[in-house]
């Protein structure tokens, strides 16, 4: 954009002015007061208005009233100028009215419309075209002499770039912005990750008011369990005191039947008496009556009658066996004769002599079989010790006591059965991985190997990092304590200058005061600056020692890492990642070769475990293939079957020979068996056998003379039990004869005199019934009058009253309790009934208390309970401004890190444009000393020396900081111009600290630089606007200072002058 | 009020039709109350919180006061008389206290928020003799001369169950309902219904209208009572707030009279501070808005909204503090903003243009409730102007 002429109805001091610009360089100057400012302003608000970019209404309405024509008038101006791409426009705006208008001046056209209105209304000419603010525009493309006066303060070149880098104005910087964030997050919240500030406190305050809040909800649970309990313990009381009142109707129901049983009982008792005693009265005759004497007289006359039976019986029996005694008698005198005849031929074998026969016998039987057996014995041990030598000399020297080649078989079996099983995967193992390895595979193969040990040394690696951190932060922490307490010492020394200061005053006093003030401050001086020598040795000597401790891990990390050609276990971590990478391809290929030498291995091991069995059996150890092995194996079953026949034979030759010696012993045995007890029974001779059977003769004949004389003492007692009956007759008559004696004795005190003992046992029967009812009278009686006891006469009537009043009570009961339970009561005994509700009595007071320390309990812990409704409210009231807190820390910290982000990004874009821009801007105004730039990351701008060093432009001449400042300045806006229309730059006074020959320099570098944009420069120096007029290209505007009384509206000078007085433009071209 | 009463008179003149005899029974009829209750779902915290609550005590008194002054027989409340979540054992004994100092009979009928637990106050306390507390979850009847009410309470927390659909048809004479129960043929949005009932229920049960309480608005019907919570106890609760008092005559009818009690309102505004320079304004607005929209004794938010002067400093604790008069309470809550040519600043190739580029990108990209990247902007952008 080039203005090309402003006219102005009335703007401040100015008034009626019309000025046209040159295309590209413009010198405005006058004296103070001119003008030159209001010129300026009036430039920019025919851009932009008088409106900023805040929108404030307040900002226009000032900017209306300080530019308010002064001396009155129309307030307002048009604008002319031309676009890059030709076009030709003039903005007219009526300031008091705040109404714009953009006419095309080539057709005339009102091109208002095309602009966009800002928010007050008004059309943005300046910002659409020059794609920048008012603020920006005035920030960045007018250089004001304050700013550039400003320019002395070291740093300030680099402050001021940097802020309108950051912000397009001209003390704002990013820095200065996030340190106010950050302090801003420090005070209202705290600082991030730290222990303190409001949010960290309302933290604490929430959980404080959580935990109350939840203690006051454990007491209200614990109300709740308490109330619980109490009900619980009401109700137990109340059925309590129901069961005791029911036990109670049950108990007076029961006493109630108890009285009434009595009382019917006593009335009965009574009227039993008094019956019996008029029974009594009939058989008073009877009285003494001897009835104990009954039962003696019954066994008397019982024992007279079977007496008396008997013997007619024993007489009778005698008579029938007279004729059986005497045919007895005749055949016990033939067997007599006959036992004598055999007691000849028994030879003297008597009873003794006899219990040995069945020995003898016995003995003879077992003699006889032993010798036909020992013959066939003799031949069977023969035959076997043959088939034992034919077999051993089958498998010489492999059969034999020892030789277990059965166990030795299977355990070939079993070491068998593994190899060819481990062969067979092997072999299968093989087959799939296939023959071998390509090299690329092999040496993968070495570096898995090799690789195996790297996750060890990686973690050595970082516990070396891990204790190079560890050691560098102690070191750190004692730094700090080193410099806390350095500080100590100088307070320390600084207490020790004042005592000294104020001991010089005490002894200028003499004020014991002040002298024990000295004293005070020399001590905590001293032990203050003991302390701070003392603890800032020790953390010096920390820091030293944590170095070294540092350093020490520094070398072991490299001693663990260097032989894998790294710097840091990351490093190795990640030729771990790459290399388990390129192991993952050719895995499958690798693990399968794996194992198929890992089963050939096992395989392998197997096989010599089998050579090696078989080897120790002193059998040939086969080769590994499998027919060999087979081959051994059925040799080894051969060897196992042999083996077992063997043992077979053996045993059975054993068995035969041992049996063959027991059989000849158990024959010489028997026959010195026999031969002494024939001897000791007196029949010893040289042939045993013989000598056996002829005391087997004796011995029968012996025992035939037995059998006869037992048959004699069997007739001897037939004989004596035919003649018992006549002797028992006799015996029986005698005892009857005492019996009647005896009875005879009784009947007489009892007044019976009858000699036939039949009828006196009549007579005695009728007295005794009579005797009998007598005494049951009395005893009744007695037994009545025992029942009745000592009650008194008037028991029932006292029965009667205590019935009365239990039926009173019971029907008072009955009202309070449940019917159908006492109905289950009624059962039950009255002592059970006393024992329950006596147990539930006790239970029901005990409930009662219970009772009533749980409502004392409960009464206290509600008490207790705290202002849950207040406590909820303040919790959810801390939460609140916790999430309200939290909301504004995110959103401060996302601001910082946006706005760090953004400067750094920013500045990224802008130092090479900037450095560009500069580069060749540099020479020419520097007179060729600088001719290389340096922007640094804090667009801190260094210039290169001839030297080839790099000074800092703080380091430079007031003037050529100020061009450079210029320069950049201009390059900058140009910058954040961007894209849209390059803007007028409008410089007031920024060459005031040039010196001549910079000046000339600056104007030819203004010069190029006009190429780009158009520049007007407001000056009051009138040796500039000589300068200018000899360069080229130079538009020269004059104002006329303040004592020049301005022109008449509707005589507007044109560039400040009136029409024939002024100097005009310089026309350069 | 005025408007309150006429809108009701209809509905009274409505129930009263046909009624010439003799009053067998008057009752001044209450629910709601939730003495204690929490106000931290209402984001009513601190000083608010706690003068709302004196605010439900001071409503139960003047319950009592009025069925005294309207020589009533009885009074009754139907449920949520307090928050046995939160009722403490003070105020129990103020309700106890002043229930029994009422003079004449109390029937309750204990509601969801005021279950007869074991632990509950109706259990624990020893209530005058004149308070009946129908701590029984089927309903039974209670004798006021001619008259039956027929009531069931709440034993436990939670009851879904329809009280109505067993219940048998009363003994013949007038019977009445109290019950902390929904009518769900109108169910206020928001409200969770307990123990359903439905109008026509009452009538074919055979009872002559039913007194109820859970609905925190108030209304009356044919059938049906709803007093509504003395005071408002959220901001949703804008309908009216009474004490219902019945009338039911010898032969049967009943008339009832909406009674409004409340002296609490819960109002929102928003108040426009742009353009405003001064917290003097400020306050000039405040009380223009109490006045204009009779505000006075209300418990009031008040959120600032608008573009915010850049010399004006707000702090709404202090201006509350500032504000206070007329109002039970009043809280601000600042939303203003100070405003920025976010347009401008976003064209600008530096460092703060940059920024806002990002942002404004971040906040186009977050939720709508995520205000974080918005707030970062406001807070960077002023920091770049202070």
């Amino acid at each position: 954009m080039r203005l090309s002429r402003i006219q102005i109805a009335g703007f401040g001091t100015l008034q009626g002015t019309e000025l046209r610009f040159g295309p590209s360089m413009n010198l405005v100057v006058g004296p103070n007061e001119a003008g030159k400012s209001t010129l300026q302003e009036a430039i920019v608000t025919g851009l932009y208005g008088l409106q900023s970019a805040d929108r404030s209404r307040g900002t226009a309405v000032d900017r209306a009233e300080r530019w308010r024509p002064w001396q009155g008038g129309d307030f307002g101006l048009s604008l002319e100028f031309e676009l890059e791409d030709g076009a030709h426009l003039r903005v007219e705006r009526d300031l008091e009215s705040d109404v714009v208008r953009v006419i095309d001046v080539e057709s005339g056209a009102d091109l208002s419309e095309r602009f966009e209105r800002n928010g007050a209304g008004a059309s943005d000419v300046g910002r659409q075209l020059l794609g920048i603010s008012r603020d920006i525009y005035t920030n960045t493309a007018c250089i004001s002499r304050s700013e550039v006066m400003r320019l002395e303060d070291a740093g300030s070149i680099k402050e001021a770039i940097v802020a309108l880098a950051d912000s397009a104005h001209p003390d704002r910087t990013a820095q200065r912005v996030l340190d106010r964030l950050r302090q801003e997050r420090g005070q209202r919240i705290g600082k991030p990750r730290g222990r303190t500030g409001p949010l960290h406190e309302l933290e604490a305050r929430l959980a404080e008011l959580e935990r109350q809040l939840g203690a006051a909800r454990q007491a209200r649970a614990a109300v709740d369990e308490l109330a619980q309990k109490r009900e619980t313990v009401a109700a137990l009381t109340d059925a309590e005191l129901s069961i005791v009142q029911t036990l109670e109707a049950a108990v007076v129901s029961a006493r109630l039947e108890d009285a009434r049983r009595r009382l019917e009982r006593a009335q009965a008792l009574e009227q039993a008496i008094g019956e019996e005693r008029a029974r009594q009265q009939q058989d008073t005759q009877f009285a003494y009556f001897p009835l104990e004497r009954r039962a003696e007289v019954q066994q008397l006359r019982s024992h007279l009658r079977a007496t008396r039976e008997a013997q007619a019986d024993f007489e009778r029996r005698a008579t029938e066996v007279v004729s059986q005694v005497q045919e007895l008698e005749a055949q016990r005198h033939a067997l007599e004769a006959e036992a004598l005849s055999h007691e000849t031929r028994a030879q003297g074998v008597d009873a003794a002599a006899l219990t040995q026969e069945p020995a003898v016998r016995e003995l003879l039987s077992a003699l006889t079989v032993g010798d036909a057996q020992a013959p066939e014995s003799h031949l069977r041990a023969q035959t076997a010790a043959e088939e034992v030598r034919r077999i051993a000399e089958r498998h010489p020297g492999l059969i034999g006591q020892g030789l277990d080649w059965p166990a030795r078989q299977m355990e070939f079996q079993r070491v068998y059965s593994e190899w060819r099983e481990r062969h067979n995967v092997a072999v299968e193992a093989r087959r799939r991985a296939g023959a071998e390895l390509p090299p690329r595979l092999e040496q993968l193969k070495h570096d898995i190997a090799r690789y195996k040990e790297v996750p060890e040394v990686i973690k050595s690696g970082q516990q070396a990092e891990e204790a190079m951190r560890r050691e560098e932060a102690m070191a750190e922490r004692a730094r700090g304590r080193q410099r806390t307490f350095l500080g100590a010492m100088l307070g320390g020394l600084l207490l020790t200058a004042l005592a000294i200061l104020v001991a010089f005053l005490a002894l200028q006093s003499g004020t014991l005061v002040l002298q024990g003030a000295a004293f005070f401050l020399l001590g905590m001086g001293v032990l203050s600056t003991g302390i701070g020598i003392w603890v800032r040795g020790a953390a010096v000597r920390e820091v030293d020692r944590r170095l070294r401790a540092k350093d020490e891990a520094r070398t072991k990390r490299r001693e663990i890492l260097q032989q894998w050609g790294v710097r840091s276990s990351g490093e190795l971590q990640q030729a771990l990642v790459e290399h388990l990478q390129k192991v993952r391809y050719d895995a499958t290929r690798l693990e399968l070769d794996r194992q198929a030498t890992e089963l050939e291995e096992r395989a392998q091991a197997a096989g010599r475990t089998l050579r090696e069995l078989v080897g120790s059996w002193g059998l040939p150890q086969p080769a590994p293939t499998e027919e060999a092995v087979e081959e051994t194996a059925q040799q080894v079953e051969t060897l196992a079957q042999s083996t077992l026949a063997w043992n077979a034979s053996s045993q059975r030759a054993q068995e035969a020979s041992r049996g063959e010696a027991e059989l000849d012993q158990r024959r010489e045995a028997l026959r010195q068996q026999l031969h002494s007890l024939l001897d000791g029974l007196g029949f010893d001779r040289r042939e045993a056998l013989a000598a056996a059977r002829d005391f087997i003769a004796s011995c029968e004949a012996a025992r035939t003379v037995q059998q006869l004389r037992t048959r004699i003492e069997q007739v001897d007692a037939q004989l004596q039990q035919l003649r018992a009956p006549g002797e028992r007759a006799q015996d029986e008559a005698t005892k009857a004869d005492e019996y009647v004696r005896q009875l005879t004795a009784i009947y007489a005190p009892a007044g019976i005199a009858e000699t036939d003992m039949e009828r006196a046992a009549e007579a005695w029967d009728a007295a005794a019934v009579r005797a009998e009812a007598y005494r049951a009278s009395s005893g009744r009686t007695a037994e009545l009058e025992a029942q009745r006891g000592g009650a008194q006469a008037d028991e029932s009537v006292s029965l009667g009253e205590l019935v009365d009043d239990l039926s009173q009570q019971l029907s008072e009961l009955n009202r309070q309790i449940d019917p159908a339970r006492a109905a289950e009561l009624a059962s039950l005994p009255l002592a059970e009934l006393e024992r329950q509700r006596d147990q539930h009595r006790g239970a029901k007071e005990r409930a009662q208390e219970e009772r009533a320390r749980a409502e004392e309990l409960l009464n206290d812990r509600l008490s207790q309970i705290g202002d849950v409704a207040t406590l909820e409210e303040e919790i959810a009231t801390v939460r609140e401004q916790l999430q309200e807190l939290e909301a504004e820390a995110h959103a401060y910290d996302l601001a910082i890190d946006t706005l760090e982000a953004a400067a750094k990004s920013v500045r990224r874009a802008v130092i090479p444009r900037l450095k560009s821009q500069l580069q060749n801007q540099l020479a020419p105004i520097t007179n060729g000393r600088y001719r290389d730039v340096r922007v640094g990351d804090d667009l801190a701008l260094q210039v290169k020396t001839q030297d080839r060093a790099f000074k800092d432009v703080d380091n430079l001449s007031l003037g050529t900081r100020s061009l450079i400042y210029l320069l950049e300045r201009v390059a900058l806006a140009r910058i954040i111009g961007g894209n849209a229309e390059p803007p007028p730059l409008l410089l007031d006074e920024a060459l005031v600290h040039a010196d001549r020959r910079r000046m000339r320099a600056a104007l030819d570098e203004l010069g190029r630089l006009g190429q780009d944009h158009q520049i007007i420069l407001f000056s009051k120096d009138e040796g500039l606007a000589d300068r200018a007029e000899k360069a080229e290209d130079w538009t020269i505007i004059r104002l006329p200072g303040p004592a020049v009384v301005a022109a008449a509206p509707g005589a507007s000078p044109v560039n400040g002058a009136q029409r024939d007085e002024i100097e005009e433009e310089v026309p350069s071209r | 009020m005025a408007l309150l009463r006429a809108q009701w008179r209809p509905c009274v003149r409505q129930i009263l039709r046909g009624y010439g005899g003799l009053v067998a029974l008057r009752l001044l009829h209450f629910a709601d109350l939730h003495l204690d209750r929490s106000f931290a779902s209402e984001r009513l915290y601190g000083a608010g919180a706690q003068q709302h609550r004196q605010d439900l005590r001071n409503a139960l008194q003047r319950i009592v006061e009025r069925a005294q002054q309207a020589q009533v027989d009885l009074i009754t409340c139907g449920g949520d008389l307090f928050e046995q979540d939160h009722v403490t054992r003070e105020t129990a004994n103020f309700a106890l206290q002043t229930l029994g100092a009422a003079g004449m009979p109390v029937l309750i009928a204990p509601g969801h928020a005021d279950p007869a637990l074991p632990s509950s106050p109706y259990r624990y306390l020893r209530w005058p003799a004149n308070v009946t507390i129908a701590a029984h979850e089927d309903l039974r009847p209670y004798r006021f001369g001619e008259v039956r009410i027929w009531t069931a309470g709440f034993m436990r927390p939670d009851v879904p169950d329809a009280p109505l659909r067993d219940q048998g048809p009363p003994d013949p004479g007038i019977n009445l309902l109290l019950l902390h129960a929904s009518d769900m043929s109108q169910v206020p949005e928001g409200a969770t219904p307990y123990k359903p009932i439905l109008p026509n229920q009452i009538e074919e049960r055979g009872f002559r209208h039913a007194l109820l309480g859970h609905y925190h608005a108030a209304r009356t019907e044919a059938l049906l009572t709803y007093p509504g919570s003395p005071e408002p106890l959220g901001w949703k609760e804008t309908g009216p707030h009474a004490t219902a008092l019945v009338s039911i005559g010898d032969d049967g009818p009943v008339a009832v009279e909406l009674q409004p009690i409340n002296q609490r309102r819960f109002v929102r505004e928003t108040i426009e501070i742009t353009g405003m320079t001064s917290v003097e304004q400020l306050q000039a607005a405040v009380a223009a808005m109490r006045d204009e929209k009779q505000l006075e004794g209300g418990i009031i938010h008040a959120t600032l909204i608008g573009e915010r002067s850049r010399g004006l400093n707000l702090d709404p604790q202090a201006l509350a503090a500032e504000c206070q008069d007329g109002f039970a309470y009043l809280e601000f809550r600042d939303h203003s903003h100070i405003s920025h040519d976010m347009d401008a600043v976003s064209q600008e190739f530096t460092s703060r243009g940059e920024m806002v580029r990002k942002l404004v990108d971040q906040k186009n990209e977050s939720r709508p409730d995520d205000q974080v990247a918005g707030r970062a902007l406001q807070l960077a952008l002023d920091a770049f102007d202070e």
